[in-house]
């Protein structure tokens, strides 16, 4: 065969390289001999001299290779690898560490993640020695002596939890094939020696305990049955949802709830009697200091600004001055010490309470509000209720830090309101005109803003600074005024800038690496930060918004998208007789139809050409003259 | 100069017939106006309208047109012909009626809720009521049911390309070629409308917001093509002029606003807090709000400080509308129907595409007929309709890539040929294998054959040798005496 064996290419290369060589080192004693003095030429007067030195000559043709070397500029690319070459040699030394530690691992069956805190303990066992003289060394060696004891007794515990694991992997394996199986009647068989165990506990508990049983599992029942899907409109959950229960259980609820009521108004009957703990004087005085207050309240509230409404004022006034005449006399009563007269003051106070929320309420019902929760857990729609009845309180309280901030508004100084007169009638003024020119939005809600945020910067604010909780409440209710307004103009400028973001193009994706060199030593180039980003995106989409229709028009939006269908009533070229579009329009300026003109110019406009009436005879088409001539 | 002669001539021709023609037009519009308007002056302080006041001055068949029907059955709407009216109860009871003859053509209960009710093609209605669209006869027939929208809350109907508009309560509109009965297009519009109205120019639908804004639609885009934010509170009521130039909205922060459409920009405004609007042909804007309403003549001009006439209603104002080409205004209140008198509110003149009303039988027969060969096609609606027959300024660009999308997806539609298949019955190994077949199954023939004659032979042979052993058997059983009569 023609080819050759592996050693024979080898002996071929090394010949060819060797006659490289030769070839290179005669070329490089050529180049030399045109100098006059030099080392080349004192090797060669030796060598015609007879002496051998080819040791010599190869010494110094290695010498002048690697000068060359030197002296010569590199590459790029020689460069790089040097530079990889002293890379791979750092990377080696910091690997070598691990080689031991991999060689372990990759030989052992199982890797052990235990060992490794070890590692970690010696290494600050290591150092322990220098740090036992703080309380910091004393204190983390006890720490890492627990440690170690916790990991010894988990070693040992290793062992048993193996066993366990096991038993249980085997008991899931049970219970899977248990499960499959679908047989009704090994249920029902199941279902029963399930049911008698539980009849069993149940008989050892006491009483009490069964009854807590029986209502958890009423309510775990009445969970299930709201959850299922179609129940909701049922009979059974639209009534616990209305009354919390059964209409029947509800009438128990009210009627334990009732007996209730009586045992204990009783009990603080007999008590009041026979341990003689009531003290009347502090209840004198308890009542005397909460008429005196209700009386302050009902003289704030008659200086209260009246409604425009009469009859609700009247209504007013006449509820007060009861309740003043009321209140008076009570303490008249108290302060002259009849007994007939506290008992009189307790139903007249129940029934004032009913009216006006100033009061606490009774010790009675305290217990009553608290026995309905404890009760009726399961409340459902009652529990509700309550709840947005607290919603309106909070919100009673929104409406009078507003009603107070306009009380402090209106209780500034004269002063300021003359010189603001003269600058209102000229801001009405300008108002107006912008009103007419169109929805000026940015500039009304600038005004809103400086008005509001002059009067709050005012040094009487720091008076208030007392309660911070009334500033608070005040602010947000300044915040609303403005904000309320606003939502309608701010969602339909987000609109607006949503509308122009879809006409940019789109972005591409900045994925780490792509479109860069790659090596050591080159310099990472830094992501654009967000803000950058945003502010590349507001200068495109304002180049954008220059370019529309509706660029000077603050509250409309003109969408700039083609109407594809539409274009096929267009023309889509102009045709080459015209230079321009106005031309090729001038000729459909004027309809031809006689619904937009008279009858005489319809007549005009829609005349032919060519008019032959019926019935004239056309002749045949005859050669003229002048060509006839010719022929 | 365009580059041909003859064009240039043409152009000239062109000119001359465009001038002479605007001419003549207006020469017969000086004639055709009328030269002395009847006008009624009433004193600014107490500018209210009483019948009685007006009763003299009136001839009868004026006074006779005035109407105020108690009903029963819940807030009314209503939609108005120069013949009929539609009345659509919430309860569910609907009624039409001719108001210059006093004659009822139909009235019916439907035992369902009822939103909105709309006169179309042909003197039927349609009603939107709870479970879908109803059409119904001039007689009250039901003829169709249109489940397609369901929960439709209000109908607008474009009288030249024949479609019904529905919007649902999640601000879903969808449009309905009536001619056909299919649907063009629905899409969704905005989470909260709350009135509908179309431009009678354009026939653009604009869609007023619970947000304030106002926003205009066709069928063929599904975005908005312009959203205007009008007002602060949330958009009552809307009207569009005749010309299709002006706007005129309502807020709830009790304001009136009139638009000028060309300039997108607001030309006067008035704080007067209105529920419903209506705008005459000629200009007079009726506003209502509870029980009272307040006109004004000349309000796109500007002049909304000082209202025309007023005129007070029995209850609550449910729908207002102007009846065309009449002096009359009807509204629909919470228990009644009453029609009244607004003096130079109707405009004259028809327009020529226009049914008008004084038609005989055969007559009507012929324009519906002419009305729905001119019917047009749904995509022509845009705000650039004037457009038409121009060239495309669109870049050459774009119009190259719109072409070659349409290129591709027709390529896309074509049905492939398919090929001709043999289905394998005339391929070479079939061929082959068909062949073998034949020849195993001769060959089987043959063996069976074969089989079967050996099979006969040795079947032979065992019955012979069986009857052979029966007769040795009997034979040994014999006596001796009878085997040797047997024998002999």
């Amino acid at each position: 065969m023609g080819k050759l064996n592996k050693e024979q290419r080898l002996e071929k290369q090394l010949a060819k390289k060797i006659e490289k060589q030769d070839v290179y080192q005669q070329i490089k004693l050529q180049e030399t001999q045109e100098d006059d003095f030099n080392v080349a030429n004192l090797i060669q007067t030796l060598e015609d001299q007879g002496q051998q030195i080819d040791s010599v000559k190869t010494q110094y043709l290695r010498v002048q290779e690697k000068a060359r070397i030197v002296q010569e500029p590199e590459t790029q690319a020689e460069r790089d690898q040097q530079e990889r070459k002293v890379a791979a040699t750092v990377m080696k030394q910091d690997i070598k560490k691990w080689l031991p530690i991999v060689k372990k691992n990759r030989e052992s069956e199982r890797i052990d993640f235990t060992k490794q805190r070890n590692v970690q303990i010696s290494k600050i066992s290591d150092t322990s020695n220098a740090l036992l003289n703080n309380h910091l060394g004393v204190k983390l060696q006890n720490a890492m002596e627990e440690v170690e004891k916790v990991e010894q007794k988990q070693e040992l515990n290793g062992q048993s939890n193996q066993q366990k694991s096991n038993l249980q992997f085997y008991n899931d394996l049970k219970m899977k094939k248990i499960s499959s199986i679908k047989s009704k009647i090994y249920k029902q068989i199941k279902k029963k020696k399930g049911n008698k165990e539980k009849l069993k506990l149940m008989a050892q508990l006491t009483p009490a305990e069964r009854r807590q049983e029986i209502e958890k599992l009423r309510l775990s029942r009445a969970k299930e049955r709201i959850t299922l899907r179609h129940s909701t409109k049922n009979k059974f959950v639209s009534q616990l949802l209305r009354f919390g229960g059964d209409k029947k259980s509800l009438k128990q609820q009210q009627s334990f709830l009732n007996n209730i009521k009586h045992q204990l108004l009783a009990k603080a009957q007999l008590n009041e009697l026979e341990d003689g703990e009531f003290d009347e004087e502090n209840f004198r005085e308890q009542a005397i200091s909460q008429l005196e207050q209700e009386l302050q309240d009902i003289e704030k509230r008659e200086k209260e600004k009246q409604n425009n409404f009469g009859f609700l004022d009247k209504q007013k006034k006449q509820d007060l001055q009861q309740s003043k005449s009321i209140a008076q006399k009570l303490l008249t009563m108290l302060k002259s010490g009849n007994d007939d007269a506290i008992q009189l003051d307790e139903s007249d106070n129940q029934e004032q309470n009913s009216d006006d929320n100033y009061e606490p309420n009774v010790n009675g019902d305290k217990d009553k509000s608290n026995i309905n929760i404890e009760n009726n857990e399961f409340n459902g729609r009652a529990n509700f209720v309550n709840e947005t009845k607290q919603l309106t309180e909070t919100q009673k309280k929104r409406i009078d830090a507003k009603t107070s901030l306009s009380n402090y508004l209106n209780q500034e100084p004269e002063k300021l309101q003359q010189q603001n007169k003269q600058e209102k009638q000229l801001t009405i003024q300008d108002e107006k005109k912008q009103l007419i020119e169109g929805l000026n939005i940015k500039n009304i809600k600038q005004k809103y803003e400086k008005q509001v945020n002059q009067k709050l910067t005012n040094q009487d604010l720091k008076k208030l600074q007392s309660d911070p909780d009334e500033l608070l409440q005040q602010n947000l209710a300044n915040f609303n005024l403005v904000l309320d307004e606003d939502e309608n103009e701010n969602a339909f400028i987000d609109e607006k800038i949503k509308d122009m973001e879809e006409e940019l193009p789109p972005e591409p994706a900045n994925t780490k690496g792509w479109g860069s060199w790659a090596g050591f030593g080159i310099k990472e180039k830094k992501p654009l930060t967000q803000e950058q980003i945003l502010q590349n995106k507001i200068k495109k989409i304002r180049e954008i918004q220059k370019k529309r229709q509706d660029a000077k028009l603050d509250n409309v939006i003109i969408s700039e998208k083609r109407d594809v269908k539409f274009s096929k009533y267009l023309v889509p070229k102009l045709p080459s007789e015209f230079t321009n579009s106005e031309q090729f329009d001038q000729l459909h300026t004027l309809p031809l139809g006689p619904e937009w003109n008279s009858l005489t110019s319809h007549s005009a406009l829609t005349q032919p050409q060519i008019i032959t009436k019926a019935g004239v005879v056309i002749n045949p088409v005859k050669i003229p003259q002048q060509i006839n001539k010719l022929i | 100069m365009a580059k041909d002669k003859i064009l240039s001539a043409k152009l000239k021709q062109q000119e001359f017939k465009t001038k002479s023609t605007q001419l003549k037009t207006q020469k017969i519009a000086q004639l055709l106006e009328p030269q002395f308007q009847q006008s009624v002056e009433i004193d600014d302080e107490r500018p209210l309208l009483k019948i009685s006041n007006f009763k003299d001055y009136l001839p009868e068949e004026n006074v006779q047109n005035i109407i105020n029907l108690k009903l029963k059955q819940g807030p009314y709407k209503l939609s108005v012909t120069p013949q009929t009216t539609y009345l659509a109860g919430e309860s569910g009871h609907i009624a039409a009626f001719n108001w210059r003859h006093k004659q009822l053509e139909c009235e019916f209960d439907v035992k369902e809720k009822c939103y909105d009710i709309v006169s179309i093609a042909q003197r039927n209605f349609a009603v939107a009521q709870k479970s879908c669209i109803f059409i119904y006869d001039p007689k009250g027939v039901e003829v169709h049911k249109i489940r397609e929208c369901k929960q439709a809350t209000k109908l607008e109907y474009l009288p030249y390309h024949f479609l019904l508009a529905a919007l649902n309560q999640n601000g879903q509109l969808t449009y309905q070629d009536i001619t056909q009965g299919k649907i063009i297009s629905t899409y969704r519009t905005t989470p909260s409308p709350l009135c509908l109205k179309q431009n009678h120019n354009n026939a653009i639908l604009g869609i007023g917001d619970q947000m304030g804004v106002v926003r205009m639609y066709a069928p063929n885009t599904g975005t908005s093509l312009t959203s205007m934010l009008c007002h602060k509170g949330g958009l009552m009521s809307m009207t569009f002029s005749r010309d299709g130039n002006h706007l005129i909205t309502s807020g709830s922060e009790g304001t009136i606003k009139v638009w000028d459409l060309r300039t997108q920009k607001l030309q006067s405004q008035i704080g007067v807090n209105a529920t419903n609007l209506a705008l005459s042909d000629k200009g007079v804007l009726a506003a209502g709000r509870g029980t009272d309403i307040v006109m004004w003549k000349n309000c796109l001009i500007g002049d909304l400080k000082t209202p025309y006439l007023r005129y007070k209603a029995s209850s609550m104002i449910c729908d207002i509308d102007f009846i065309k080409h009449e002096d009359y205004l009807s509204m629909s209140t919470f228990d009644s129907y009453e029609q009244t008198v607004v003096p130079e509110s109707g405009e004259p003149f028809f327009d020529t595409y226009e049914q008008p009303d004084l038609q005989n039988k055969k007559q009507r027969l012929e324009t519906n007929v002419k009305q729905l060969i001119e019917k047009l096609p749904p995509e022509s609606i845009s705000l650039q309709s004037y457009r038409i027959g121009t060239i495309d300024r669109t870049s050459k660009i774009i119009i190259e890539k719109e072409q070659k999308k349409q290129i591709e997806e027709q390529a896309n539609k074509k049905i492939k040929k398919q090929k001709k298949k043999m289905r394998g019955r005339n391929k070479i190994g079939k061929r082959e294998k068909l062949k073998e077949l034949e020849r195993d199954q001769k060959q089987q023939v043959k063996w069976q054959e074969m089989l079967s004659d050996a099979l006969r032979v040795k079947r032979a042979e065992k019955e012979k040798k069986k009857i052979e052993t029966k007769l040795l058997d009997r034979l040994e059983q014999m006596s001796s005496k009878e085997f040797i009569r047997v024998v002999s």
